[in-house]
């Protein structure tokens, strides 16, 4: 079910209404998990089986954690909590994928139309799989490392994983799993984060200003910028991109970059508003990700949630930087290639992580992303804004080169791509394409304009910040604006982008 | 209980909604007082929707022919034809689209003519269909116009940007003769079209063969003539196995004993401006050769 269909507007409003009804306040979790269920539920209820047996192994095995008194048994149990969720993973997502690949090692000319390898071939992707087997894993090794850790942290382990009766564990975990303003597509939320929320909600608590300011800009980015642009980005798919100009091809690129990010952070502010219209608070996913001087700072501000999760329970577990430069370099790069690959089972996207982890072992290796941006002490030097400039626009270049692999996954189609960008620097400009992905592309850029380093310590910052009656009334009609636009402007309802992932 | 539901005095949103009300009120007031222009669409899908909304909403009781079609049928413009004339020749989209449009509009014109090719393997646009007649929207869009595509704020501005096109400033048959990029497009069609159809794809054909039959009895019920029509096209991609195969197959599915086919224009030397669409110049003629045979009979 979408965000932005009929369907979800009545579900999402029946559901708020009986959550908040003081007679059901007792049965808030369940008429969300039920709620939730549905809304999973709509389009293949097949798969509902999936994410039920999901929860089914994350509750056992997790609990089994929390309840062993032996350090052996609490690693026992959480090795098999780990190992179930990406086998539930690799299975589902990845089983075509190295399928089809030991097929080609193996020579195999024909596919066989029953068997083993046909249902390998032909599992369906269940939608959000990516995001709840990756929230299961935390919870297992959340619930694990609290055992050996400080006293505040075994006093949450208590509370909510082992003083706790089964039933209402089970409910919980669901309700944790499966909540659905991010069930889908995030942002992964951390057990421990989410577990000390739940508890009963009051109608009067609701944050109203936080709920509509995400919202209303959530839709913006994604219905009038990211549902508009994708008519434009269409063109850069095969063999469209082979007729245009090399300035419209890489105006569209560029666009593309602008609509992934107003798709995806579109999607999270959605979620995020939806939480706490729920009373829930969901983490940030998004910080401006586009001023980033940096890989490395692109990634402390591009889907928050994931790199954050891939840090915890993946890159420091290898090690992190503690074993040297080598191991280090090796780390990155090994997260970022697995980090890719989560995004999508094709190989394609291995690529991107690759050149994302390379990117960032170079960086480390000449001392590139671990400068400090110049925003704290002396007012920083026209060279400075000049150098932040530079990076600033070499990062967005970066980033921005490697969606070529989000749209065009076929490898041998990206490289057509850059091929096209050299042959047709003569076949002209298309202003049809370009006008309008500039303008949709505008909000965007507005969007992170305030936040650049140069813009932080001017008075626009000032002002933007400032409780003035006038400032209050530019916000007031800049939501009243992104209000209109949403009604008059929208472009054709699709998925998120992220939800293939 | 009234009180829990109660919402807080200093409710948040009320300003927002406030100015959002006054914004559209505004841009309403000026669409009616015809200061803001309407737009003919900034890309495909929007004029593809343009054209429909403007069919379905703008009721036209005079309509004498309607097309239903692709991307083919689209270039010809229905000024090239004469008067109340409609195209619903969908750009990315089929002749099964511009028909269910046609179905389901209160005014049937007398002749339909359906664009019948390899393009019909693409399903109807359920979600387009569906937009328009939707009880709740069409009022809101016949009522308040600013609902409509054709005054989405940004396609006003773009195409206020762009400026109308005159036919005399448009490129002449020699311009399109021998482009590098147009030769490279043809060799691709003629690579492409190289090897026959599959079965699944033959299969996809008569599924919406199916859906059109169905489409042309109930349009024939309601008193409209069915003509079926096949664009000419560049020569060298029309004389390639898989063309001519599914020309072939979709000819016996609609047989003429049947069905009524429009004759082929005499002219053989047609242009394209990518080895499928007629360039302007030549769409202007092939519009001309419509009136001829269809409307001044």
């Amino acid at each position: 079910m979408l965000f932005t269909s009929f369907e979800f507007l009545v579900l999402a409003l029946a559901t708020f209404s009986l959550y908040y009804f003081p007679p059901f306040r007792r049965v808030q979790v369940p008429i969300l998990v039920i709620a939730s269920f549905a809304f999973y539920a709509w389009n293949a209820p097949s798969l509902l089986v999936l994410l039920i047996v999901s929860i089914l192994i994350n509750v056992l095995t997790s609990y089994k954690v929390a309840h062993s008194t032996q350090k052996t048994g609490q690693l026992f149990w959480a090795f098999w909590g780990v190992f179930a969720n990406l086998l539930v993973l690799g299975l589902f997502k990845y089983g075509g994928l190295f399928t089809r690949f030991f097929l080609h090692l193996a020579g195999a000319t024909t596919v066989p139309e029953d068997g083993l390898v046909f249902t390998l071939l032909t599992l369906p992707l269940p939608i959000g799989i990516s995001f709840y087997t990756f929230q299961g894993i935390s919870l297992v090794v959340d619930v694990l490392r609290q055992s050996d850790s400080e006293t505040s942290s075994l006093a949450l382990k208590e509370k909510f994983y082992v003083q706790i009766q089964p039933l209402k564990y089970l409910l919980n975990t669901s309700f944790f799993l499966a909540f659905f303003p991010q069930l889908i597509a995030g942002p992964i939320v951390k057990a421990n984060e989410f577990f000390p929320q739940i508890s009963p909600k009051r109608f009067r608590d609701i944050p109203w200003a936080l709920v509509f300011k995400y919202l209303v800009l959530g839709y913006f980015l994604k219905m009038v910028v990211a549902d508009n642009l994708k008519d434009y980005t269409f063109w850069i798919t095969y063999p469209y991109y082979q007729g245009l100009g090399t300035l419209t091809n890489l105006t569209l690129l560029f666009g593309y970059s602008m609509q992934i990010f107003a798709d995806f952070a579109g999607y999270s502010l959605i979620a995020i508003g939806l939480g706490a219209a729920f009373g829930y608070t969901l983490p940030q996913n998004f910080n401006f990700p586009y001023i980033s001087c940096s890989i490395a700072e692109f990634w402390r501000r591009w889907h928050i949630s994931l790199s954050t999760w891939l840090k915890s329970y993946l890159y420091i577990p290898l090690g992190g930087n503690r074993k040297g430069k080598i191991r280090t370099y090796f780390n990155l790069i090994i997260v970022m290639v697995l980090g890719g690959l989560w995004h999508g089972a094709a190989w394609s996207y291995a690529v991107w992580g690759l050149f994302h982890g390379v990117g960032l072992a170079i960086e480390r290796l000449c001392n590139l992303g671990v400068q400090k941006r110049s925003e704290t002490g002396s007012h920083p030097t026209w060279q400075q804004h000049i150098i932040e400039l530079f990076q600033v626009l070499s990062v967005f270049s970066f980033v921005t080169f490697g969606w070529l692999l989000f749209k065009l996954p076929r490898f041998d189609q990206a490289l057509d791509f850059v091929a096209i960008l050299f042959k047709n620097v003569d076949a002209g400009v298309q202003l049809i394409y370009i006008v309008p992905v500039l303008i949709f592309s505008a909000p965007v850029l507005l969007y992170h304009l305030p936040h650049y380093p140069a813009f932080r310590k001017t008075s626009v910052a000032a002002i933007a910040s400032s409780k003035t009656r006038w400032t209050t009334l530019a916000i007031d009609l800049t939501f009243g604006l992104m209000l209109a636009m949403l009604l008059l402007n929208s472009g054709s309802s699709t998925a998120f982008i992220y939800f293939q992932f | 209980m009234f009180k829990y539901w109660s919402v807080p005095k200093n409710f948040p949103l009320l300003r927002p909604i406030v100015a959002a009300l006054l914004i559209l009120s505004l841009y309403q007031i000026l669409v009616f007082g015809n200061i803001i222009p309407s737009s003919d669409g900034i890309n495909q899908f929007q004029t593809n929707a343009i054209k429909a909304e403007r069919y379905v909403y703008d009721i036209n009781p005079e309509l004498k022919l309607a097309i239903a079609g692709s991307s083919l049928a689209n270039i010809i413009n229905p000024n090239y034809i004469g008067t109340n004339v409609a195209n619903l020749g969908m750009a990315g989209g089929s002749t099964q689209t511009g028909l269910a449009i046609i179905q389901h509009a209160k005014v049937k014109p007398s002749i339909v003519l359906a664009e019948i090719n390899s393009t019909i393997d693409r399903k109807i646009d359920e979600n387009l269909v569906s937009t328009l007649f939707n009880p709740f929207l069409s009022f809101l869009r016949i009522t308040l116009p600013i609902f409509r595509q054709e005054y989405r704020p940004v396609s006003v501005f773009v195409s206020a940007l762009k400026g109308k096109e005159s036919e005399s400033s448009l490129a002449t048959r020699q311009d399109f003769q021998d482009t590098p990029l147009r030769q490279q497009e043809i060799q691709r069609l003629i690579q492409e079209n190289s090897n026959l159809m599959t079965e699944d794809y033959a299969e996809l054909l008569q599924q919406q063969i199916a859906v059109i039959k169905t489409q042309i009895a109930t349009l024939e019920a309601a008193g409209s003539r069915v003509i079926l029509f096949e664009l000419p096209g560049e020569p060298k991609v029309q004389e390639t196995a898989k063309y001519q195969q599914i020309h072939d197959f979709l000819r016996s599915r609609f047989p003429a004993d049947r069905y009524e086919w429009l004759p082929e224009p005499s002219r053989q030397d047609w242009i394209t401006s990518d080895g499928l669409h007629l360039i302007r110049p030549d769409a202007k003629d092939y519009g001309a050769f419509l009136r001829e045979h269809l409307l001044q009979s």
